[in-house]
């Protein structure tokens, strides 16, 4: 195989795949720039569940009590990516680190379905389509000392999802030791 | 009187037969010892063969207890896993349901504070 053939080729598979990475990315956000919120924040919840750790959840969940309707919820859901921060004093995250968020969901695929703005408070949901079938959400929730970015990948019902709260089991410290510091 | 006279004549020195000491000389020189025979009894016999017999045995089951704890020790901690897992999912759809929760609640008090809404 000569140099031109092995850098044509290279060509032709990179060709094949970016669209195929592109796409998978979806609506997944990238949240990473968040990160340094952490330092000054009182609490900061970290989730990270891919679809491997869903499933192992969802495998774990069944011994529990009536969690069918859980099951039906996770079942189409791929990831759940959450960042949430809590501070002392107001003004600990800036604007820019929410319009991150919102450029990334300005773009095609995504609809905004629900926006409130109050004084210095911001509630946003948006959704990601794929064709005609929800393909994820983002929630932000922007308030004095508090700063919330769900984001869930995958098929999302979210009138299942808000009516979900008295459903969630109580997981011994699930609320107190997962992530929060 | 008769026992004092008969424990002298059969205490009484007598001279080794001719040649004794020649003898016993010439096999000095010879190099000849004697011969104690090698008695061997069965249990040396049965604890040569116990011995490597008994250390195969240990490492067979020091090894197989090891091989036994360290699949223990390896399913606690995908046990272990699979909980942090669990506790974080639940973790994130609490969050994510109180957060959409209270933005319906928002749209609703909107919705209700608005004049131009019919209800």
């Amino acid at each position: 195989m000569t140099p031109r053939t092995l850098v044509s080729r290279c060509c032709l598979v990179a060709a094949l795949l970016i669209p195929g990475t592109a796409l998978a990315q979806g609506a997944r956000l990238q949240l990473d720039h968040l990160n340094k919120l952490a330092e000054k924040a009182t609490e900061t919840v970290d989730v990270s569940a891919d679809a491997s750790m869903l499933k192992q959840a969802a495998g774990f969940l069944a011994k529990g009590s009536d969690t069918e309707k859980m099951h039906r919820l996770l079942d189409g859901i791929t990831g759940i990516y959450v960042k949430s921060f809590e501070f002392d004093a107001p003004n600990a995250y800036t604007e820019s680190d929410v319009e991150v968020i919102r450029k990334q969901v300005s773009g095609p695929g995504w609809s905004r379905v629900v926006s409130v703005r109050e004084k210095r408070e911001l509630t946003e949901i948006y959704f990601w389509r794929e064709k005609d079938t929800s393909g994820g959400l983002v929630v932000i929730s922007a308030e004095e000392n508090e700063l919330t970015i769900v984001n869930i990948v995958g098929r999302v019902d979210l009138a299942s999802l808000g009516a979900l709260g008295p459903m969630i089991p109580n997981l011994p410290g699930a609320l107190n030791n997962a992530k929060r510091k | 009187m008769s026992l004092e006279h008969e424990l002298r004549r059969a205490l009484s020195r007598k001279d080794p037969p001719g040649g004794f000491d020649d003898r016993v000389v010439s096999k000095i020189r010879a190099g000849e010892t004697a011969r104690m025979p090698i008695v061997r009894s069965r249990w040396s016999r049965w604890s040569r063969a116990s011995l490597p017999l008994a250390a195969s045995l240990m490492l067979a089951f020091g090894g197989s207890y090891y091989m036994h704890k360290q699949q223990e020790r390896a399913a606690r901690e995908q046990r272990a896993q699979t909980e942090q897992a669990a506790r974080n999912v639940v973790l994130a759809l609490q969050i994510a349901s109180e957060k959409i929760s209270a933005a319906q609640a928002k749209v609703e008090e909107i919705t209700r504070h608005d004049p131009t809404n019919p209800r």
